[in-house]
């Protein structure tokens, strides 16, 4: 027996030992097939023994029963932890990041934000975010955002115009993932192209920006991703139907094909038909008309060789007409018996990306973006035709790495654009052509500490101005934890476009004068500007709410502007900067968190513009120097079947505007020198019944603030008095809409 | 407009061919991974930041969860455990040093991991 024992004792150990290794296998998901992986991290908690896969996704790890929990780590998707009780063969499949944490993952992610991280100051807006208004396009997604201001050109066209810093949207550059989306011939009707529920999110950064995208941005730039398809897989529809009779309808599927490929199609259709006149001018509140949008998105990712394509193709077709009630465009068109306009634009556009980030070397990627689009825009406003087809052509190269360690990080690259214009006033031909190719060099240095810099420097040649340096630095400094300064300075030179940037031109009978006439697009010389800003961040905790401040101060100086001058009022005189123009922008921004739901965001801003005219040194006409703006935005908790209540209100007070001298004019067409201050307020709610299903009801202009009488001689359109450019309230009264939201999502996923 | 598009396509397989040959270069950059303990935000940043002051470290990734740290470095101008120990004397143990007790011990109070 005590033989036996020790024989037993001698061999024990060595039967023990053949055991001790734990052997399994890690796969992923790709599609619904699991796919063995490399280089994924085995690990015993609390210890240092550790393991990796290999090709075959296979590992062996040293086993001793003091372990019992196994951590299964790789970049990019959940960490997961077994608990080993025996030795058994383990096979376990992980998951993607963000496919698990989806649900947590929204309700965490805020609706609006802004970071310390990052050496730009930019503000984020979150589909929850882009949820607070109707946002029936792009340029009613900054309804809920004090930073931007969305006015009308003129008291007809209906068009909108964006401002930040003070300086009007071409002075913005809008980007369509990152490549320059909204400009040339479409740079105002732009923003009426991009439906709302298309958008994902919104970055604003304001002040020089990025040498990536080109030299155009002067005060800032605005970032839209559009909906992927990988992730928005499944249908979904959105009704929307107003007070005066507009009637949206968006309706977009998603789907995966096999393990890397997928794709989505869009389809968007607004119409009004109802004529409006509240305002009893005789002239529409409201141009008619319809438009038909849409889009198809391939996106292709091989995640094993980290290549990532993406095409978006889009067609789209809009027409409008406006002007007087009576009107009819099949017997009145071009005649003096009444005023009206329509204005027809087609577009398609072709996005085209591929990326490769190198799996061995994270820190070193590279990129292509290429664009084609075309528009062209058929139009006649009162006696006036208007024509402008434009051809578009743009790429560029991106290329990543680092110097020494990713402390240091360099971007760097080539673009190239192309815009052939074809345009037509009456019988004057501005046809032209834009061209520039040029190259880049950005620098970056972030150490995870209080320090960040980002120095860019581009160098471009344009045909019609030669060659030029875009020069664009960004400083960040963490001074304590919740305290970030920033500051920037940059230039940026554009091309004006001078009829697509000022249709309200075409809305008086003034007559048109461009001066300094010479070499360049119209004559008039590109627009050069410096801009310089800095703020501060300032989050902090009250009780056990979180809040920020942020104040910011930037001002641009004009080396060349087109100045657009209405200051006399028989005449718009169009001619190159002579002397100083200057833009200061001043804010102050509070956000806060009031109770468990309840957001407040507080704002007050002053931007000033001022410009030599050649009637003086004036501030900028039909801009508001003040305006106050209060946002709050309650959400109730979300129950289990996902079912939540929004609500969501703003008010804005717009400070007076100067108004262009009228004193030519006889008495009845004459306006004060500056308009009053008036509130504007909107709200809605919004009532989500489960995760596919939510309604919404909404009121624009609540108050019921209007601009009577917009439109100087109203009576008699074909007089030399008729202006609708001297607008400084809304044309539309309030406004209740209401609509409806259904998703279904594929549940192969 | 055929013309341009040739150019751009040429240029772009041009530059991913010398970014090919970059690659070549892999030898120069091994990557390597290995446990390094510590429990936060503020151990990540040191870390990182350890195993970046290391002349020829490239990048430097440490993972709070799995604790392990992933670092591309250039073979021929450190070796792992000149990365290893630097990173012990800031604090931090790893599977092969040891951090000096009195470094340790003068940790920010959030970042002291239990030592095994």
């Amino acid at each position: 027996m005590s033989k036996f024992l020790i024989w037993g004792m001698l061999v024990f150990p060595y039967f023990l030992w053949g055991q001790t290794t734990l052997q399994g296998k890690i796969s992923v998901l790709e599609g619904n097939e699991k796919v063995p992986i490399q280089w994924v991290d085995v690990r015993w908690m609390d210890t240092k023994i550790y393991t990796q896969t290999d090709v075959n996704g296979a590992f062996e790890i040293k086993y001793s029963s003091d372990h019992n929990a196994l951590i299964i780590s790789h970049l990019g998707y959940k960490t997961d932890t077994i608990q080993i009780s025996k030795i058994t063969n383990i096979d376990h499949t992980l998951t993607l990041n963000n496919t698990l944490n989806e649900v947590t993952l929204v309700q965490k992610k805020k609706d609006f934000y802004v970071s310390h991280a990052g050496v730009n100051l930019s503000e984020v807006l979150n589909k929850g975010e882009l949820l607070k208004a109707a946002c029936c396009n792009l340029s009613e997604s900054f309804e809920t955002n004090p930073s931007i201001d969305v006015t009308f050109t003129d008291a007809v066209t209906g068009i909108k115009q964006i401002q930040m810093l003070g300086l009007s949207s071409p002075y913005l550059q809008f980007n369509q993932e990152n490549i320059p989306g909204i400009r040339g011939a479409n740079q105002l009707y732009g923003f009426g192209f991009i439906p709302g529920t298309w958008v994902e999110s919104i970055q604003i950064s304001k002040g020089a920006g990025s040498v990536l995208n080109g030299y155009e941005s002067i005060s800032g730039q605005v970032n839209f991703e559009l909906k992927k398809p990988e992730t928005s897989d499944g249908a979904f529809l959105n009704l929307y139907a107003s007070q005066n009779g507009r009637m949206e309808v968006n309706a977009d599927y998603s789907h995966l094909i096999g393990k890397h490929l997928s794709t989505g199609i869009f389809i968007h259709g607004n119409s009004l038909q109802i004529k409006n006149d509240h305002n009893e001018d005789g002239f529409l509140d409201t141009p008619i008309g319809q438009q038909i949008n849409v889009m198809n998105r391939w996106n292709y990712d091989d995640t094993h060789h980290n290549w990532h394509t993406s095409l978006i193709l889009r067609y789209l077709k809009d027409e409008r007409q406006a002007g007087q009630m009576d009107f009819n465009p099949d017997q009145h068109a071009l005649t003096s018996i009444y005023w009206g306009s329509e204005t027809d634009i087609e577009k398609m556009d072709t996005y085209f990306k591929i990326g490769k980030v190198f799996p061995d070397l994270p820190y070193k990627s590279m990129g292509f973006q290429a664009n084609y689009s075309y528009h062209n825009q058929d139009s006649y406003y009162g006696l006036n035709t208007y024509k402008i087809k434009q051809n578009s052509l743009y790429f560029n190269y991106i290329y990543q790495s680092i110097l020494t360690n990713t402390n240091h990080k360099f971007k760097t690259g080539l673009s190239f654009t192309r815009d052939l214009y074809k345009e037509y006033l009456n019988t004057t031909d501005y046809s032209r052509t834009d061209q520039s190719i040029g190259g880049f060099f950005e620098y970056n240095y972030d150490n995870g500490g209080k320090l960040s810099i980002n120095a860019g420097l581009r160098g471009d040649h344009l045909n019609t101005w030669g060659f030029f340096v875009t020069p664009r630095l960004h400083l960040r400094y963490q001074i304590y934890e919740k305290t970030t300064l920033r500051a920037s300075i940059g230039r940026g030179l554009r091309t004006a476009n001078i009829w697509v940037e000022n249709p309200q031109i075409f809305i008086t009978n003034r007559s048109v004068d461009i001066l300094n006439s010479g070499d360049g697009s119209y004559g008039l010389k590109p627009e050069i500007a410096w801009n310089t800003g800095i703020n501060l961040l300032q989050t902090y905790r009250l009780g056990d709410r979180n809040g920020s401040i942020t104040t910011e101060y930037y001002f641009t100086r004009f080396m060349n502007q087109v100045v657009v001058d209405f200051e006399n009022a028989r005449k718009v005189s169009i001619y190159n900067l002579d002397g100083k123009s200057v833009a200061h922008s001043f804010q102050v921004s509070l956000n806060q968190e009031i109770a468990k739901g309840l957001e407040m965001r507080i704002a007050f801003k002053n931007t000033f513009q001022k410009t030599d005219y050649l009637s003086g040194y004036l501030q900028k006409p039909l801009q508001a120097q003040q305006r106050y703006f209060v946002n709050l935005a309650y959400k109730t908790t979300l129950t289990e079947k996902n079912a939540q209540w929004h609500f969501d209100a703003t008010l804005n007070h717009v400070g007076k505007m100067r108004i262009p001298d009228t004193s030519m004019n006889p008495s009845n067409f004459q306006l004060p020198t500056f308009s009053n201050g008036y509130f504007l307020m909107n709200a809605q709610i919004n009532r989500n019944f489960s995760k596919n299903f939510s309604t919404y009801i909404g009121g624009e202009n609540l108050l019921n603030t209007t601009q009577h009488h917009p439109i100087l001689a109203h009576n008699s359109p074909f007089s030399s008095y008729f202006d609708g450019s001297m607008i400084y309230a809304p044309i539309d009264g309030s406004m209740i809409y209401i609509g409806l939201r259904y998703n279904i999502t594929n549940s192969s996923r | 407009m055929t013309k341009l598009l040739i150019i751009a396509t040429s240029l772009f397989l041009q530059i991913q061919m010398t970014t090919n040959t970059g690659t070549l270069e892999v030898s120069k950059n091994i990557t390597e991974k290995f446990w390094v303990n510590g429990v936060c935000d503020m151990c990540q940043t040191r870390i990182q930041k350890a195993a970046l002051s290391v002349k020829g470290v490239k990048m430097a990734n440490w993972d709070i969860e799995s604790k392990i740290l992933t670092v591309i470095f250039n073979p021929e101008k450190c070796t792992l455990n000149d990365i290893k120990s630097k990173i012990a004397a800031v604090g931090h143990d790893n599977d092969t040093f040891k951090a000096p007790d009195d470094v340790y011990d003068q940790l920010h109070f959030c970042c002291k991991y239990e030592r095994i």
